[in-house]
């Protein structure tokens, strides 16, 4: 009797020594996650870098300056991308990705089709879209995410190219398709865009109807990227097609819109005659901006007194006048009131 | 004799008002207050998604065994002008340009498949009937061709055979066969951009509702279908107003066959009651006056008498 509740009493202890232990460790585990954490902000993923996500310096909860997702440069991506779910009786979908992804900052950006993607690894269509199930409206089906985001700006198709300009039949003479060499135009970035050096438009404003527009300028002196200007623009808009080719005519806000995010359009006369003129305006002078330069400032190189030809930011006289003169306490020349 | 003109007046009236009475309480008022099947199922479209392909067009015609699209899917030529459904066409996409330079919309045209539809109500001999499950289906069998349907529908939907030598009403039957076999109906099976989706006409509410609200300003604040006409089976979202899109904005929300009720219950009231009432007082306003222009007499006595 005495052995059995020895017994009985030996087994107690060595289970409560057990659970003990079992909670110990438990209790270890919950303690050392934190400090783990600690290091990063608690939505961060581990090891991230802070300007993988933020594009500004200091993010405050205010402006936290997020990138879209996801978050990699075009240039990251992959140049193209084989779609080959359909590859028992079609050749793959060619799609050239970097070209879309280069050209998608007119538009949506990366998450024009990278939608609902965390930061991180990029996911395929098909981890949300199911290419089996009937889809609904809130998650098409695999098909109808991929023929939403290419046929929404491809509406070119006709009668012609049907469904075969992307989706070749498989024949037995199909050569298998793989990725295409660097070299390759499919590959390839989007062709260079032949921009204009000067852009001329004729206006109906009474006074004087040509704007002169110098586009080169704008885009080398101040340093200004493509989608500054060419927002929310469609491949469209260059690439006409018979659906999208009539003209829209602008009223008077959307017409002066981009110019007015950096200048003024606004206030009599004597604002719109700045860009409004009977003849093509001279390239930038200081003139036409408030100062007439002096005969010997006009010799000067632009990139004397900008120095970088960082236009955006004060000029320096130090390059030929050491540090007893500076800008704008003296003038290289004499202020002019704007026409 | 008189007692029993008395008594057989008295029990039509009483009868015929009663029946009237009847009819108006319990079967009209139980329409009106009746929500629909809640398991019913219905379609949703949306246009923002439709590439103006005509698939649905085809695939249509397949699986209800129609002739082929006359004109190829890719011949833009066809959206030249816009179509209505006809007896072949059982589904019509047609395209709109809201406004200069603007991106070309593309609208999918079939039965609506309303909640209480008016074909179904105007027909005399019940060839449509809108079923249990959602579908407004059609018996051929038992259509005798007034066409009373084609003038009901508010959409302009149902079409008829007139090179048939016995022609028949045609229209969308919802692919009654398939879903209840539990497959999709054709066109949206063969829709390639999804932008037709199947399902439980509530749980497709909740879908749309959730999608204009995912980015505000981008959708309509509107889903075509819920409302129109008291309700109809197929809705559809937009991003463009539907007015421009060839969609009726003038329907209102009462179902077309509510607005009959009203003098439909009158009916029995002005061609039994009445006439019975009116007939009966003539042979009352005749017999008196037969009776007054009768010379008096032995028998004139008799009937005295007998009076």
């Amino acid at each position: 009797m005495k052995r059995v509740l020895t017994r009985a009493m030996i087994s107690l202890a060595f289970l409560g020594a057990m659970m003990l232990l079992v909670c110990a460790q438990g209790g270890q585990r919950a303690i050392a996650s934190p400090p783990a954490q600690a290091n990063a902000s608690p939505k961060a993923p581990q090891g991230a870098r802070c300007s993988e996500c933020h594009s500004c310096q200091n993010p405050t909860a205010a402006n936290s300056c997020l990138a879209p997702c996801p978050r990699p440069m075009p240039s990251e991506g992959p140049n193209v991308v084989l779609l080959k779910e359909l590859s028992k009786d079609y050749q793959p979908v060619i799609f050239a990705h970097r070209l879309h992804a280069q050209m998608s900052g007119l538009s949506g950006g990366c998450a024009e089709c990278h939608h609902n993607n965390p930061t991180g690894k990029i996911l395929a269509c098909s981890n949300c879209h199911s290419a089996t199930q009937a889809g609904t409206l809130l998650k098409p089906n695999l098909t109808g995410a991929y023929h939403r985001n290419c046929l929404q700006c491809h509406r070119e198709w006709n009668q012609n190219t049907k469904c075969a300009v992307c989706h070749e039949l498989k024949t037995a003479q199909s050569v298998p398709v793989s990725l295409p060499a660097s070299g390759d135009i499919m590959g390839s970035l989007h062709p260079d865009v032949q921009a204009p050096v000067v852009k001329m438009f004729d206006t109906s404003y009474p006074m004087g109807s040509k704007v002169t527009f110098p586009h080169q300028e704008h885009v080398q002196r101040f340093g200004l990227q493509c989608a500054d200007c060419h927002q929310k623009e469609d491949c469209g808009d260059c690439h006409h097609t018979a659906e999208t080719a009539s003209e829209h005519v602008k009223n008077l806000d959307e017409m002066h819109a981009v110019c007015a995010n950096c200048h003024q359009t606004t206030g009599g006369q004597e604002v719109c005659a700045r860009c409004h003129s009977n003849q093509q305006l001279p390239s930038f002078s200081h003139k036409q901006v408030g100062l007439e330069l002096s005969s010997d400032h006009q010799i000067a190189k632009c990139t004397d007194c900008h120095v970088g030809a960082k236009y955006n930011q004060k000029p320096t006289c130090k390059s030929c006048h050491g540090t007893d003169v500076s800008y704008p306490a003296q003038l290289p020349g004499t202020k002019v009131k704007t026409p | 004799m008189k007692e029993n003109r008395r008594t057989f007046l008295t029990w039509l009236a009483g009868s015929t008002g009663a029946l009237c009475f009847r009819a108006k309480a319990d079967d009209l008022s139980a329409v009106g207050d009746f929500q629909g099947y809640p398991d019913r199922v219905g379609m949703l479209v949306d246009l923002s998604a439709c590439v103006g392909c005509r698939r649905c067009e085809a695939a249509c015609k397949q699986v209800n065994g129609l002739p082929p699209v006359s004109v190829p899917l890719g011949d833009k030529s066809v959206f030249d002008q816009v179509r209505r459904t006809d007896e072949n066409n059982w589904t019509v996409v047609n395209r709109f340009i809201p406004g200069p330079g603007a991106t070309a919309v593309y609208a999918k045209k079939q039965c609506m498949h309303c909640n209480e539809p008016a074909c179904a109500a105007v027909c005399p001999v019940k060839a449509f009937v809108k079923t249990e499950l959602g579908p407004v289906v059609y018996h051929p069998e038992l259509c005798m061709g007034c066409r009373y349907c084609m003038a009901a529908c508010p959409f302009g939907i149902p079409a008829f055979e007139y090179h048939s030598a016995n022609p028949k009403v045609t229209k969308c039957v919802f692919c009654n066969d398939r879903i209840k076999q539990g497959l999709l109906p054709g066109c949206t099976a063969a829709c390639p951009t999804n932008a037709i989706t199947f399902g439980k006409r509530s749980d497709l509410i909740r879908q749309a509702q959730q999608k204009i609200l995912q980015k505000p300003g981008e959708y309509q604040d509107h889903i075509y279908g819920v409302a129109e006409a008291g309700g109809t089976s197929w809705m559809y979202i937009s991003k463009v107003p539907f007015d421009e899109l060839g969609f009726s904005m003038d329907l209102g929300n009462k179902a077309m066959a509510t607005y009959s009720y009203g003098f439909l219950s009158m009916v029995s009231a002005v061609f039994m009651v009445w006439p019975a009432f009116l007939g009966g007082f003539y042979l009352f306003s005749k017999s008196r006056e037969q009776q007054a222009t009768e010379p008096t007499g032995p028998d004139a006595n008799k009937q005295g008498d007998a009076r």
